[in-house]
């Protein structure tokens, strides 16, 4: 029984996963009754398998889930097709084998098959094949040329997601609409923005309306018309800064914005950049997962490292599906299963990797930031102390609703009843008996400041912060979540209704209250998604911070204010898809810059001389300003004397 | 703007928006023009875009439709805002769209892959998962092109194939061709004449082709080739083979019907849906077409 799993002999091992015919005699013994049976063992896997099919529960689904992988179908190997559809072939190749192409691959091999077509075949065929080649090239036009033809959309990101619905709106050709995009450029290494914004101009040019909401400098300064809003967030926010073109919004002295991108503001780049502390490293070696060419990557410990490319260039296979899983495995236990490489080096100076995605924090809606960051539980615990309470007699989870006791019963603390409409998609309803305040009336009659616990799920978490000012344990886990530019959202905004980036920005703020050990791998896919550029530096004050309690930082990343601060640069590429899978450069910022194979380098060397004009403007007005400055006293002096 | 109305042909004019954390906002965003709305976040972009603008665009929309086309769209909640004018239907492009449906692809999203089907149904070419080889369906006048194609002088044999590769005696059947006039046949690669059949042993696998002509290749055969190929087809149910009298084993095999000549492999009509996996016409029936199966993973289970 104490026998450790490797050292089990192969027919053991199979019998233990896959049952056995023959009966086995089982001895129960816990000390106080012990009595033995003869069955068959019915194996590990079947075991699973059996309570996967019997089980009801969402939760136990979800829960067996994570043992779970998925295989390709051994029938129709992934093609998913009958072998009927699959015998037919067009120049060789049936429609599965060329759903495997990338968009790019598959306008070139659809340009190619008009050619050899036989003239009966090019006549049916040229309409289907303008169709299909017009949407092919929409979808290069957007920096799509990457995806494979046959991917998930439930894998895309979603800012891939929002491109390919962008692709085919420029395909349907509608005139006079009001196109209303959000961050469109997220995701988008800077080289493809730029073919982005045409593709934006050119639905501006079909005679439509685009308004954009986008943070991006390049998207800003190309507008037709600005619009800036602020000038803070959430209460503080709300107002119209300035509006018109670039150059008024760049002149408007109230607008963050147009200090921004004047360069009188901006993320500043460290003085020094750090070196691997203790010169040691994390290396994986001969990482091959995807389109990767046996990369070897050395990550400096101790250091903010920002990994880079062009989208399919490799940067997540490498980072997320090696590195990321093969840690997770050795550090956490965690179940996952990592790309395919020869060796992780360096993994002994790391205690624990955690990875902040951007998959949301709760499925449900009975999960909010408040719970997930664990501040509900000092809320819960205030609300139970409070003289009224006590006299009535409630304890903490009085004010949860997710418990029976203070939850309003007709909705089960949901405040929404779902309706199934069966072959419609479910309708949520507001409950009428709490009117969607998820508690009952006798709950909500307890009230701290005039407010009752479904008041205080409604407060935006920097309201929050304020309510609770003299309670720290509450007031600090909100002041978190403020700091990583969380401040407007509610305490108790459902988890469904989050973004990607603000759960990703939520788990960010519970890892930043935990006491760190200073030995732990950070790894953050594209954080900046979403935030402004006083945001951004907001948010990498707070990465800084991590990195300088001793942790190191790795982060994928297209923004090039982020870029340009990092310690260390690893690009992936030089292109997407099979043209890429090679580290192009590795170093400081100004190293990668000094690379002209790297197309982040060539970006991110304007990027670093526009941030050096900027400087040398400051500090000549500076010089002028305070020269004159100098005259006026001096004057002042003179009048004086 | 004097004239208002002017101003609503070239900007949407927003009076009053209140939504979220909007302070009474007025502005006017001109039409027809690429705007860039930017501020810090949480400063209320998305109540102005979203929630304001997109919101009514949409509701109006929604509203000027039937209540019985109303009832199955959601109707947004009216924003709170005193004026919109100037307005367009709108169309969102939001991010949190992504469907979680795993027979959603790139290529159904984007319709290139209907597009495909209906390209693959129309000029696909049905391939035999056996050999390898383009199964074609072909008229008999496409047949006799293909044969006068050959040589002149060319040899062959018009073949039958009517039983291959099945057990059995086939005394009666022999007998049969026999009195509908057909002289010699090929039985298990070998020539023999009908009236004098070989004893076939009924515990193995035989192959019989009937000889339904034997001519050289040479101008003005159509229609003796015609009639020959049509009693073949009838005979053999649509296929017909070619044997070189110099070649035994170069055959050439003519269908006139979706069939894999050698393996038998058909294939029924073939339409878009075939090539869907979204339809039973056409998924994988292992995996229902969603191309792979959850598999609990020895890997997972043991960390």
């Amino acid at each position: 029984m104490q026998t450790p799993w490797r050292e089990l002999d192969g027919a053991v091992q199979r019998a233990i996963l896959h049952g056995t015919k023959e009966k086995i005699r089982f001895v129960y013994d816990d000390g106080v009754r012990r009595f033995e049976t003869l069955k068959a063992f019915e194996g590990v896997l079947p075991n699973l398998e059996r309570r996967w099919k019997e089980t009801d529960s969402a939760w136990v689904r979800e829960d067996l889930a994570r043992f779970q992988s998925q295989a390709a179908c051994p029938v129709c190997a992934g093609k998913r097709l009958k072998p009927e559809a699959l015998a037919v072939k067009i120049a060789g190749r049936d429609i599965a084998e060329a759903s495997v192409d990338s968009i790019k691959a598959a306008r070139e091999w659809f340009a190619q098959l008009e050619q050899g077509l036989r003239p009966k075949e090019k006549e049916i065929a040229a309409r289907i094949l303008k169709e299909i080649n017009d949407r092919l090239r929409f979808l290069v036009d957007v920096g799509l040329e990457y995806l494979n033809l046959g991917r998930g959309s439930g894998t895309l990101s979603g800012g891939e997601s929002q491109r390919i619905r962008l692709a085919s709106q420029i395909g349907s050709g509608l005139t006079g609409v009001l196109y209303v995009l959000d961050e469109p450029s997220i995701g988008l290494h800077q080289r493809d923005n730029s073919r982005l914004l045409e593709t934006l101009r050119r639905l501006r040019d079909l005679g439509n309306s685009v308004l954009v909401v986008e943070h991006d400098e390049e998207a800003i300064l190309t507008a037709d018309y600005v619009i800036d809003m602020g000038p803070a967030a959430g209460v503080h926010g709300g107002e119209v800064v300035a509006e018109g073109l670039p150059a008024q919004v760049e002149a408007a002295p109230a607008s963050i914005t147009g200090q921004y991108l004047l360069g009188e503001r901006e993320i500043p780049i460290p003085e020094k950049r750090r070196w691997a502390s203790q010169n040691r490293f994390l290396r994986v070696i001969g990482a091959s997962g995807n389109n990767l060419k046996s990369v070897r990557a050395e990550i400096p410990l101790g250091t903010f490292c920002c990994v880079t490319g062009v989208s399919g260039g490799g940067k997540s296979t490498l980072i997320i599906e090696t590195l990321y899983k093969a840690a997770a495995r050795r550090l956490n236990g965690a179940s996952e299963v990592a790309a395919p490489h020869d060796a992780l080096e360096g993994l002994e100076y790391f205690d624990k990797v955690i990875d902040i995605d951007q998959s949301p924090i709760g499925r449900t809606p009975r999960s909010n930031p408040a719970t997930y960051t664990g501040a509900f539980t000092p809320i819960r615990d205030w609300f139970a102390a409070l003289p009224e309470a006590k006299a009535r007699g409630y304890g903490p989870g009085r004010f949860s609703f997710n418990v029976k006791g203070g939850r309003c019963e007709a909705c089960q603390g949901d405040g929404v009843i779902k309706i199934e409409m069966h072959f419609l998609p479910d309708v949520y309803v507001t409950c009428d008996t709490c009117r969607g305040q998820r508690y009952n009336r006798e709950t909500l009659e307890v009230r701290f400041k005039g407010k009752s616990i479904a008041d205080v799920l409604d407060l935006t978490v920097e309201e929050g912060a304020l309510v609770f000012d003299a309670v720290p344990s509450i007031r600090d886990k909100l002041q978190t979540l403020a700091r990583v530019g969380l401040g407007y959202v509610k305490i108790g905004q459902q988890a469904t209704t989050l973004s990607g980036g603000e759960a990703q920005r939520v788990k960010l703020s519970k890892e930043l209250a935990k006491r760190a050990t200073g030995r732990t791998l950070y790894i953050l896919d594209e954080p900046t998604t979403g935030l402004h550029f006083e945001d951004v530096r907001r948010l990498l004050e707070v990465l800084q911070e991590l990195v300088d309690n001793g942790n190191t930082v790795v982060v994928i990343e297209h923004n090039l204010d982020v870029i340009k601060t990092a310690d260390w640069v690893i690009d992936l590429g030089p292109e997407g898809g099979d043209g890429g899978g090679r580290i192009v450069a590795a170093g400081t910022p100004e190293a990668v810059a000094a690379i002209p194979e790297s197309w982040t380098g060539r970006y991110l060397k304007e990027a670093l001389a526009r941030h050096e004009a900027r400087r040398a403007a400051r500090v000549a007005r500076l010089q002028i300003e305070s020269a004159s400055a100098k005259r006026t006293a001096r004057r002042r002096t003179k009048v004086a004397g | 703007m004097s004239n208002p109305l002017a101003s609503a042909l070239t900007h949407i004019r927003v009076r009053g928006a209140r939504e979220h954390n909007l302070k009474n906002i007025n502005i006017d965003i001109p039409r027809g023009k690429l705007v860039v709305l930017t501020g810090l976040s949480g400063s209320g972009k998305s109540s102005l875009a979203f929630d304001t603008i997109y919101a009514e665009g949409q509701r109006r929309y929604v509203e000027s439709l039937s209540a019985y086309a109303r009832q199955f769209l959601e109707l947004m909640q009216k924003p709170d805002v005193d004026l919109i004018e100037g307005l367009s239907p709108a169309i969102s492009i939001e991010q949190k769209t992504t469907s979680k449906n795993p027979r959603s692809t790139v290529g159904t999203v984007t319709e290139i892959y209907d597009y495909m089907r209906l390209l693959w149904a129309r000029i696909g070419v049905p391939h035999s998962p056996a050999t390898g080889l383009p199964i074609q369906a072909m008229q008999v006048s496409q047949m006799v092109d293909r044969i006068l194609e050959l040589p002149v002088g060319t040899k062959l044999y018009l073949l039958a194939p009517v039983v291959r590769d099945r057990k059995g005696e086939y005394k009666k059947e022999l007998a049969g061709f026999l009195r509908q006039g057909f002289q010699r046949a090929k039985i298990d690669g070998e020539f023999h004449t009908l009236d004098d059949p070989p004893k076939l042993d009924k515990k193995l696998k035989h192959d019989i082709e009937i000889v339904v002509d034997r001519l050289a290749v040479k101008a003005g055969l159509e229609t003796r080739l015609a009639d020959s190929l049509e009693q073949a087809l009838k005979l053999a149910d649509g296929i017909a083979m070619l044997e070189l009298a110099d070649a035994p084993f170069e055959r050439i095999l003519l269908s006139a019907r979706y069939a894999c000549p050698v393996s038998g492999f058909t294939i029924g009509e073939i339409e878009p849906r075939l090539f869907s996996f979204n339809n039973p016409a056409g998924a994988c029936p292992a995996c229902d077409g969603l191309g792979a199966q959850l598999k609990f993973d020895a890997e997972r289970v043991i960390p």
